[in-house]
Parts: C-alpha cells; structure tokens; sequence
C-alpha cells in the first residue's frame, strides 16, 4: 500500500519480487549432499493407500509400504499427524563444524600463518 | 622424511603438543591412546609417502572449486565405516603438507544422526499412482 502512493501502478507491475520457497536455502552448491532434490510438484499427491490402523499397547501404529526410512513428524492440537519422508545426509558431507574449520585453515594457510613442521620422530615406533 | 607436517590452525597444533606431551608422560586415556595412535600412523605415511594406500588420500573437488586450491582427504583407518578423517593440502612451500582439519570420527547413527537429516522431496504424483 505504501509503494503506491509514490509509484505509479504501471511501475508496480513491473517490479518482480522473488523469495525462495524451495526450502532449501540450508543446500550450499560447493557441498552437495545426498538430499534429494524437491521436485517441483505440478499436481497434488494422489491417494495411493486409504486405511485405518488401531494403535498397540504403546500406542504405536505401523505404517505400510513406507518408502524411507525416516520421517519427521508434527502433532497437531486436533489429533491429527503429519508425517514428512526424510533422508540421511550423505557420510562424505562435511559437518559444519569441519568446514569452519577448513575455513580458517585456508585463510590461513593463503596467508602463509601454519605451525611449524611437527616431529614425528619420538613416536616413530607408535 | 620426505615432507614437512604443518598445522593449519593454532587450536590443532595446541592439540598436536598437548597429545604429544601427554604421551610422553604416559597421562593419555585409553581413548586418547587409541587416536594418537592413528594419528601418528596416518601423519607418519603422510609425510612419506601422501599417496600411501593406507591413508587412500584422494582429492575433494567441491572443497578444491570453493577454496582455489587442491584440498585432499586421508581416512584414518582401514574397513571402518565411519573412519576418522584429515582434510589436508600442499603448501605454503614446497615439501610441506598443512594439515586443514581433522574429524576424529563423523557422528554415528545414535550420536547426533537426526540433526543431519535433511528434508527430503515427496514422491511425486506420478511415482505415487505406479
């Protein structure tokens, strides 16, 4: 409301405004991990399984057919569940607290400021 | 020895000395043992030899794109699954190898393994109504 005040329409119409909503603003191009990648979804999930499950003992259910391993799981206040397939980040990504580390060390490292030449000799036998 | 180790970053060289020192005085836990150990081993074949086969040093070309420089990985151990790791590179002069990182061991599967789970995509409509 306030951009029209000062700018007239036909400028409004030309302004494009972008934000990600792809989720995946966490994803770094350098690093890839094994996360697949969101597709972009031109139609709604069909229905491919409709059943009713009774809860054990424990309160557990079992799901049917599940296609992965993991989920992430949100309980709503009406008693309803929303489960979301998840996967594991490929081992040969980086943490995150290994790539600050790389960080610093090539910084370094650029600069020429790493340590003198470690002695291994005293623990040749080791 | 046919190159020089060298530390990339003062907290890892405090690391090197306080480890060292700590051996020699016989004041490391059995833990602490078990580490210094691969750590000699695997400094020990990098300053031979950096393509020994036991260290199966290879290049990471995502960290050599974003850092402009060749950045290799050794594996601390042999037919383990979660080995340990050193992120290392050539440099700053010639016969020297500066040690960037080391990963004692990534986290396993009970240790931390849900922060690392990443949100996967749905399946999409097509793959559903196969």
């Amino acid at each position: 409301m306030f951009l029209r005040k000062i700018v007239p329409f036909f400028q409004i119409t030309q302004i494009k405004l972008t934000f990600d909503n792809g989720g995946k603003s966490h994803h770094t191009k350098t690093m890839p991990t094994l996360t697949l990648e969101r597709s972009k979804q031109k139609r709604r999930p069909a229905v491919v399984e409709d059943y009713d499950v009774a809860a054990d003992a424990k309160k557990r259910i079992s799901l049917r057919n599940a296609k992965t391993k993991y989920f992430h799981v949100k309980a709503f206040s009406n008693g309803c569940f929303l489960l979301e397939p998840r996967v594991l980040v490929s081992p040969e990504a980086i943490s995150a607290r290994s790539l600050k580390m790389l960080d610093k060390s090539v910084a370094n490292l650029k600069k020429g400021l790493v340590s003198a030449p470690i002695d291994l000799s005293a623990f040749a036998e080791a | 020895m046919a190159f020089n180790i060298r530390m990339g970053l003062p907290e890892m060289e405090a690391l090197w000395i306080d480890l060292s020192t700590r051996k020699q005085q016989g004041k490391l836990d059995r833990d602490e043992e078990k580490f210094f150990k691969k750590l000699v081993k695997a400094l020990g074949y990098l300053a031979e030899n950096p393509r020994h086969n036991s260290l199966a040093s290879h290049e990471i070309d995502d960290l050599t794109r974003k850092y402009g420089i060749k950045v290799f990985q050794s594996y601390l151990e042999n037919r383990t699954p979660a080995a340990g790791r050193i992120f290392w590179a050539y440099g700053p002069d010639k016969r020297d190898i500066t040690v960037l990182a080391i990963e004692p061991h990534p986290e396993d599967q009970k240790r931390g393994a849900y922060q690392r789970i990443k949100l996967s995509a749905l399946p999409s409509a097509k793959t559903q109504a196969e």
